[in-house]
Protein backbone atom coordinates (compact mmCIF):
# COMPACT_ATOMS: atom_id res chain seq x y z
CA UNK A 1 0.00 0.00 0.00
CA UNK A 2 1.52 3.35 -0.94
CA UNK A 3 1.58 6.34 1.38
CA UNK A 4 -1.31 8.04 -0.35
CA UNK A 5 -3.58 5.03 0.02
CA UNK A 6 -2.44 4.51 3.58
CA UNK A 7 -3.18 8.14 4.33
CA UNK A 8 -6.66 7.90 2.86
CA UNK A 9 -7.51 4.84 4.94
CA UNK A 10 -6.17 6.47 8.10
CA UNK A 11 -8.15 9.60 7.29
CA UNK A 12 -11.35 7.64 6.81
CA UNK A 13 -10.91 5.94 10.16
CA UNK A 14 -10.24 9.25 11.88
CA UNK A 15 -13.32 10.80 10.33
CA UNK A 16 -15.43 7.85 11.31
CA UNK A 17 -14.26 8.04 14.90
CA UNK A 18 -14.78 11.81 15.16
CA UNK A 19 -18.24 11.68 13.74
CA UNK A 20 -19.57 8.49 15.23
CA UNK A 21 -18.30 8.79 18.77
CA UNK A 22 -19.56 12.36 19.04
CA UNK A 23 -23.06 11.82 17.76
CA UNK A 24 -23.60 8.56 19.68
CA UNK A 25 -23.23 10.31 23.03
CA UNK A 26 -25.27 13.24 21.72
CA UNK A 27 -28.31 11.04 21.13
CA UNK A 28 -28.02 9.69 24.68
CA UNK A 29 -27.93 13.21 26.13
CA UNK A 30 -30.81 14.38 23.93
CA UNK A 31 -32.89 11.39 24.98
CA UNK A 32 -32.46 12.50 28.58
CA UNK A 33 -33.34 16.11 27.88
CA UNK A 34 -36.34 15.38 25.70
CA UNK A 35 -37.44 12.41 27.80
CA UNK A 36 -37.88 10.19 24.78
CA UNK A 37 -35.89 7.67 22.83
CA UNK A 38 -33.79 9.39 20.21
CA UNK A 39 -32.34 7.41 17.31
CA UNK A 40 -29.51 8.55 15.09
CA UNK A 41 -28.47 7.57 11.63
CA UNK A 42 -24.87 6.81 10.82
CA UNK A 43 -23.50 10.31 10.32
CA UNK A 44 -22.08 11.36 7.04
CA UNK A 45 -18.62 12.80 7.56
CA UNK A 46 -16.56 14.45 4.86
CA UNK A 47 -13.85 17.00 4.30
CA UNK A 48 -14.35 19.96 2.03
CA UNK A 49 -11.98 22.67 0.88
CA UNK A 50 -13.05 25.79 2.74
CA UNK A 51 -13.10 27.73 -0.54
CA UNK A 52 -15.83 25.40 -1.85
CA UNK A 53 -18.10 25.07 1.18
CA UNK A 54 -20.38 28.01 0.45
CA UNK A 55 -21.09 27.26 -3.20
CA UNK A 56 -21.03 23.46 -3.12
CA UNK A 57 -23.02 22.85 0.05
CA UNK A 58 -25.26 25.92 0.13
CA UNK A 59 -25.54 27.16 -3.46
CA UNK A 60 -28.99 28.68 -2.96
CA UNK A 61 -27.84 30.76 0.01
CA UNK A 62 -31.15 30.19 1.78
CA UNK A 63 -32.21 31.70 5.07
CA UNK A 64 -31.25 29.30 7.86
CA UNK A 65 -30.67 29.27 11.59
CA UNK A 66 -27.22 28.49 12.94
CA UNK A 67 -25.39 28.34 16.24
CA UNK A 68 -21.73 29.24 16.47
CA UNK A 69 -19.38 27.80 19.09
CA UNK A 70 -15.66 28.27 19.66
CA UNK A 71 -13.57 25.42 21.04
CA UNK A 72 -11.97 26.10 24.41
CA UNK A 73 -9.59 24.09 26.56
CA UNK A 74 -6.56 22.17 25.27
CA UNK A 75 -7.11 23.04 21.60
CA UNK A 76 -8.76 25.57 19.28
CA UNK A 77 -11.19 25.87 16.41
CA UNK A 78 -14.92 26.41 15.99
CA UNK A 79 -18.20 24.73 15.07
CA UNK A 80 -21.18 26.03 13.17
CA UNK A 81 -24.35 24.01 13.73
CA UNK A 82 -26.91 24.54 11.02
CA UNK A 83 -30.52 23.52 11.48
CA UNK A 84 -32.96 23.16 8.63
CA UNK A 85 -36.30 24.95 8.95
CA UNK A 86 -38.45 21.90 9.51
CA UNK A 87 -36.21 20.55 12.23
CA UNK A 88 -36.28 23.72 14.27
CA UNK A 89 -40.00 24.18 13.95
CA UNK A 90 -40.58 20.55 14.92
CA UNK A 91 -38.24 20.81 17.88
CA UNK A 92 -39.80 23.99 19.23
CA UNK A 93 -43.28 22.64 18.66
CA UNK A 94 -42.44 19.66 20.81
CA UNK A 95 -40.56 21.53 23.50
CA UNK A 96 -42.89 24.47 23.90
CA UNK A 97 -46.07 23.58 22.09
CA UNK A 98 -45.61 26.53 19.71
CA UNK A 99 -47.39 26.72 16.43
CA UNK A 100 -45.15 26.92 13.40
CA UNK A 101 -43.59 30.36 13.13
CA UNK A 102 -40.97 32.11 11.06
CA UNK A 103 -37.53 32.26 12.60
CA UNK A 104 -37.53 36.01 12.71
CA UNK A 105 -40.27 35.79 15.29
CA UNK A 106 -38.25 33.64 17.66
CA UNK A 107 -38.09 35.09 21.14
CA UNK A 108 -35.20 34.84 23.56
CA UNK A 109 -36.76 31.82 25.22
CA UNK A 110 -37.00 30.00 21.88
CA UNK A 111 -33.36 30.77 21.14
CA UNK A 112 -32.37 29.55 24.60
CA UNK A 113 -34.03 26.21 23.87
CA UNK A 114 -32.12 25.86 20.63
CA UNK A 115 -28.87 26.84 22.32
CA UNK A 116 -29.38 24.18 24.96
CA UNK A 117 -29.99 21.48 22.34
CA UNK A 118 -26.98 22.62 20.33
CA UNK A 119 -24.85 22.70 23.46
CA UNK A 120 -25.65 19.04 24.17
CA UNK A 121 -24.66 18.06 20.65
CA UNK A 122 -21.44 20.12 20.62
CA UNK A 123 -20.39 18.90 24.08
CA UNK A 124 -20.77 15.35 22.85
CA UNK A 125 -18.73 16.06 19.71
CA UNK A 126 -15.98 17.65 21.81
CA UNK A 127 -15.98 14.83 24.37
CA UNK A 128 -15.51 12.37 21.54
CA UNK A 129 -12.78 14.42 19.91
CA UNK A 130 -11.08 14.97 23.24
CA UNK A 131 -11.12 11.27 24.07
CA UNK A 132 -9.43 10.44 20.77
CA UNK A 133 -6.64 12.93 21.38
CA UNK A 134 -6.47 12.56 25.21
CA UNK A 135 -7.21 16.23 25.75
CA UNK A 136 -9.98 18.28 27.37
CA UNK A 137 -12.20 20.34 25.15
CA UNK A 138 -15.26 22.44 25.93
CA UNK A 139 -17.50 24.79 23.98
CA UNK A 140 -17.83 28.54 24.35
CA UNK A 141 -21.17 30.16 25.04
CA UNK A 142 -23.22 29.62 21.89
CA UNK A 143 -24.42 32.42 19.66
CA UNK A 144 -27.51 32.10 17.43
CA UNK A 145 -28.22 33.90 14.18
CA UNK A 146 -30.77 33.59 11.40
CA UNK A 147 -29.74 34.94 8.02
CA UNK A 148 -28.60 33.90 4.56
CA UNK A 149 -26.45 30.88 5.31
CA UNK A 150 -23.42 31.93 3.24
CA UNK A 151 -23.08 35.06 5.39
CA UNK A 152 -23.15 32.97 8.56
CA UNK A 153 -20.50 30.64 7.18
CA UNK A 154 -18.46 33.67 6.10
CA UNK A 155 -18.16 34.62 9.78
CA UNK A 156 -16.85 31.19 10.82
CA UNK A 157 -14.36 31.03 7.95
CA UNK A 158 -12.94 34.45 8.75
CA UNK A 159 -12.55 33.53 12.44
CA UNK A 160 -10.32 30.60 11.43
CA UNK A 161 -8.97 32.00 8.22
CA UNK A 162 -5.30 31.96 9.17
CA UNK A 163 -5.43 28.27 9.96
CA UNK A 164 -6.07 25.71 7.28
CA UNK A 165 -7.64 25.14 3.91
CA UNK A 166 -10.14 22.41 4.72
CA UNK A 167 -12.93 21.78 7.16
CA UNK A 168 -15.05 18.82 8.24
CA UNK A 169 -18.76 18.51 7.52
CA UNK A 170 -20.82 16.21 9.75
CA UNK A 171 -24.43 15.52 8.68
CA UNK A 172 -26.61 13.79 11.26
CA UNK A 173 -30.26 12.92 11.67
CA UNK A 174 -31.72 12.53 15.13
CA UNK A 175 -35.22 11.08 15.11
CA UNK A 176 -37.93 9.80 17.40
CA UNK A 177 -41.25 8.19 16.44
CA UNK A 178 -42.78 11.42 15.17
CA UNK A 179 -40.16 13.85 13.96
CA UNK A 180 -36.67 14.20 12.59
CA UNK A 181 -33.94 16.71 13.49
CA UNK A 182 -31.41 17.29 10.73
CA UNK A 183 -28.22 19.03 11.69
CA UNK A 184 -25.24 19.90 9.59
CA UNK A 185 -22.13 20.71 11.62
CA UNK A 186 -19.23 22.56 10.03
CA UNK A 187 -16.04 22.00 11.99
CA UNK A 188 -13.12 24.40 11.49
CA UNK A 189 -9.99 23.22 13.33
CA UNK A 190 -7.45 25.59 14.82
CA UNK A 191 -3.68 25.45 14.56
CA UNK A 192 -3.16 23.68 17.88
CA UNK A 193 -5.85 21.10 17.22
CA UNK A 194 -4.35 20.25 13.87
CA UNK A 195 -0.93 19.72 15.49
CA UNK A 196 -2.47 17.39 18.06
CA UNK A 197 -4.16 15.36 15.32
CA UNK A 198 -0.83 15.05 13.53
CA UNK A 199 0.91 14.03 16.73
CA UNK A 200 -1.40 11.04 17.14
CA UNK A 201 -2.27 10.11 13.58
CA UNK A 202 0.68 11.51 11.63
CA UNK A 203 -1.65 13.14 9.13
CA UNK A 204 -2.78 16.70 8.51
CA UNK A 205 -6.35 16.16 7.27
CA UNK A 206 -7.12 19.86 7.05
CA UNK A 207 -4.28 20.99 4.83
CA UNK A 208 -4.06 20.67 1.07
CA UNK A 209 -1.93 17.81 -0.23
CA UNK B 1 -25.52 35.72 -17.38
CA UNK B 2 -22.11 35.97 -19.00
CA UNK B 3 -21.43 39.52 -17.82
CA UNK B 4 -21.70 38.71 -14.09
CA UNK B 5 -18.37 38.21 -12.36
CA UNK B 6 -18.77 36.33 -9.07
CA UNK B 7 -15.99 37.16 -6.63
CA UNK B 8 -15.08 34.54 -4.03
CA UNK B 9 -13.33 35.05 -0.72
CA UNK B 10 -9.90 36.67 -1.13
CA UNK B 11 -10.44 37.27 -4.84
CA UNK B 12 -10.11 40.50 -6.82
CA UNK B 13 -11.74 41.20 -10.17
CA UNK B 14 -11.17 43.95 -12.72
CA UNK B 15 -13.48 45.05 -15.48
CA UNK B 16 -15.53 47.78 -17.04
CA UNK B 17 -18.76 48.71 -18.74
CA UNK B 18 -21.32 46.03 -19.34
CA UNK B 19 -20.04 43.88 -16.52
CA UNK B 20 -21.46 43.32 -13.03
CA UNK B 21 -19.31 42.40 -10.05
CA UNK B 22 -21.10 40.25 -7.49
CA UNK B 23 -20.27 39.01 -4.00
CA UNK B 24 -22.77 36.65 -2.36
CA UNK B 25 -22.96 36.04 1.39
CA UNK B 26 -20.93 38.82 2.98
CA UNK B 27 -20.63 38.47 6.75
CA UNK B 28 -17.46 39.79 8.39
CA UNK B 29 -15.86 40.28 4.99
CA UNK B 30 -15.93 43.61 3.16
CA UNK B 31 -16.65 44.21 -0.51
CA UNK B 32 -14.14 46.86 -1.56
CA UNK B 33 -14.80 48.66 -4.84
CA UNK B 34 -12.32 51.12 -6.34
CA UNK B 35 -13.21 52.63 -9.69
CA UNK B 36 -11.81 55.20 -12.09
CA UNK B 37 -14.18 58.12 -12.55
CA UNK B 38 -12.72 58.93 -15.98
CA UNK B 39 -12.75 55.54 -17.73
CA UNK B 40 -15.17 53.53 -15.57
CA UNK B 41 -12.54 50.82 -15.22
CA UNK B 42 -13.30 49.17 -11.89
CA UNK B 43 -12.06 46.67 -9.36
CA UNK B 44 -13.77 44.77 -6.57
CA UNK B 45 -12.08 42.80 -3.82
CA UNK B 46 -13.60 40.35 -1.32
CA UNK B 47 -11.53 41.28 1.74
CA UNK B 48 -11.44 38.85 4.68
CA UNK B 49 -8.99 40.34 7.17
CA UNK B 50 -7.73 43.80 8.12
CA UNK B 51 -3.98 43.41 7.82
CA UNK B 52 -1.37 41.04 6.45
CA UNK B 53 1.58 39.95 8.59
CA UNK B 54 5.01 38.52 7.97
CA UNK B 55 3.59 35.05 8.58
CA UNK B 56 1.26 35.21 5.59
CA UNK B 57 1.83 32.19 3.32
CA UNK B 58 3.41 33.05 -0.03
CA UNK B 59 0.45 31.67 -1.96
CA UNK B 60 -2.06 33.88 -0.15
CA UNK B 61 -4.28 35.78 -2.52
CA UNK B 62 -3.72 39.58 -2.37
CA UNK B 63 -7.44 40.09 -1.92
CA UNK B 64 -7.45 38.35 1.45
CA UNK B 65 -6.14 41.32 3.42
CA UNK B 66 -7.19 44.98 3.27
CA UNK B 67 -3.65 46.29 2.80
CA UNK B 68 -2.58 43.80 0.14
CA UNK B 69 -5.92 44.17 -1.68
CA UNK B 70 -5.64 47.96 -1.97
CA UNK B 71 -1.95 47.77 -2.91
CA UNK B 72 -2.68 45.23 -5.63
CA UNK B 73 -5.55 47.24 -7.08
CA UNK B 74 -3.63 50.52 -7.05
CA UNK B 75 -0.60 48.82 -8.58
CA UNK B 76 -2.75 47.50 -11.41
CA UNK B 77 -4.29 50.91 -12.04
CA UNK B 78 -0.89 52.61 -12.11
CA UNK B 79 0.43 50.02 -14.55
CA UNK B 80 -2.57 50.80 -16.79
CA UNK B 81 -1.69 54.50 -16.69
CA UNK B 82 -4.64 55.45 -14.47
CA UNK B 83 -4.08 58.29 -12.04
CA UNK B 84 -4.86 57.77 -8.37
CA UNK B 85 -6.48 61.21 -8.27
CA UNK B 86 -9.33 59.95 -10.43
CA UNK B 87 -10.11 56.96 -8.22
CA UNK B 88 -13.06 56.65 -5.86
CA UNK B 89 -14.14 53.89 -3.48
CA UNK B 90 -17.32 52.32 -2.12
CA UNK B 91 -17.51 49.56 0.51
CA UNK B 92 -20.12 47.24 2.01
CA UNK B 93 -20.13 44.46 4.59
CA UNK B 94 -18.16 44.15 7.79
CA UNK B 95 -20.98 42.73 9.92
CA UNK B 96 -20.84 40.92 13.20
CA UNK B 97 -23.11 37.94 12.51
CA UNK B 98 -22.82 36.37 15.97
CA UNK B 99 -22.77 39.18 18.51
CA UNK B 100 -22.36 37.00 21.62
CA UNK B 101 -18.97 35.85 20.34
CA UNK B 102 -17.45 39.26 19.64
CA UNK B 103 -19.65 41.55 21.69
CA UNK B 104 -18.07 44.31 23.72
CA UNK B 105 -14.94 44.64 21.65
CA UNK B 106 -14.07 45.57 18.10
CA UNK B 107 -15.14 42.66 15.93
CA UNK B 108 -13.40 41.45 12.77
CA UNK B 109 -16.01 43.08 10.54
CA UNK B 110 -15.40 46.47 12.16
CA UNK B 111 -11.65 45.96 12.01
CA UNK B 112 -11.89 45.20 8.29
CA UNK B 113 -13.91 48.36 7.68
CA UNK B 114 -11.64 50.61 9.74
CA UNK B 115 -8.51 49.20 8.13
CA UNK B 116 -9.82 49.83 4.62
CA UNK B 117 -10.89 53.35 5.50
CA UNK B 118 -7.49 54.15 6.97
CA UNK B 119 -5.62 52.83 3.95
CA UNK B 120 -7.84 54.74 1.51
CA UNK B 121 -7.41 57.92 3.52
CA UNK B 122 -3.63 57.54 3.50
CA UNK B 123 -3.73 57.23 -0.30
CA UNK B 124 -6.14 60.18 -0.67
CA UNK B 125 -8.76 57.98 -2.35
CA UNK B 126 -12.19 59.36 -1.37
CA UNK B 127 -14.63 56.86 0.11
CA UNK B 128 -17.82 58.16 -1.46
CA UNK B 129 -20.31 55.68 0.02
CA UNK B 130 -20.54 52.78 2.45
CA UNK B 131 -23.05 50.33 3.90
CA UNK B 132 -21.19 48.59 6.71
CA UNK B 133 -21.63 47.19 10.18
CA UNK B 134 -24.71 45.76 11.78
CA UNK B 135 -25.35 42.05 12.28
CA UNK B 136 -26.92 41.10 8.98
CA UNK B 137 -25.63 39.36 5.89
CA UNK B 138 -25.35 41.11 2.54
CA UNK B 139 -25.12 40.28 -1.13
CA UNK B 140 -23.65 43.07 -3.24
CA UNK B 141 -23.42 43.95 -6.91
CA UNK B 142 -21.37 46.75 -8.46
CA UNK B 143 -22.22 48.20 -11.85
CA UNK B 144 -19.20 49.92 -13.46
CA UNK B 145 -21.47 51.66 -16.00
CA UNK B 146 -23.42 53.58 -13.37
CA UNK B 147 -20.91 53.13 -10.53
CA UNK B 148 -23.81 52.06 -8.33
CA UNK B 149 -23.31 49.58 -5.53
CA UNK B 150 -26.49 47.56 -4.89
CA UNK B 151 -26.77 45.81 -1.54
CA UNK B 152 -29.41 43.19 -0.73
CA UNK B 153 -30.07 41.87 2.75
CA UNK B 154 -32.77 39.83 4.47
CA UNK B 155 -33.25 42.52 7.08
CA UNK B 156 -33.27 45.71 5.01
CA UNK B 157 -34.10 44.63 1.46
CA UNK B 158 -32.38 46.51 -1.38
CA UNK B 159 -30.15 49.53 -0.78
CA UNK B 160 -28.39 51.44 -3.58
CA UNK B 161 -25.39 53.62 -2.83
Amino acid sequence: MDKTQGFKLALRDVLKEFGNIGTGSASYALSHMLDRKIYINIPSVSIFPISEIKNRLFPDNQLQGALYFEILGDADGCFLLIFDDLSIRGLLNYLKGNRERDFDQLGTEDVSCLEEIANIIICSYLRGLGSLLNIKLMPSIPSFAYDHIQSLIDFAIVRQSLSFTKSMVIDTEFRDNKSCLRIRALFFPGILLNKLIYKKYEIYPFING
Amino acid sequence: MDNIINIGMSDIAFGGGGQIFRIVGLGSCVALTIYDTDTGYSAMAHVMLPKSTHTVPKDSSPGKFADTAVNYIIGKYISEGISISSLRAKIAGGSCMFRKIEGGKLNIGEKNTLSIKKILKNLNIPLVAEDTGGSHGRTVEFYPDSKKLVINSHRFGKIII
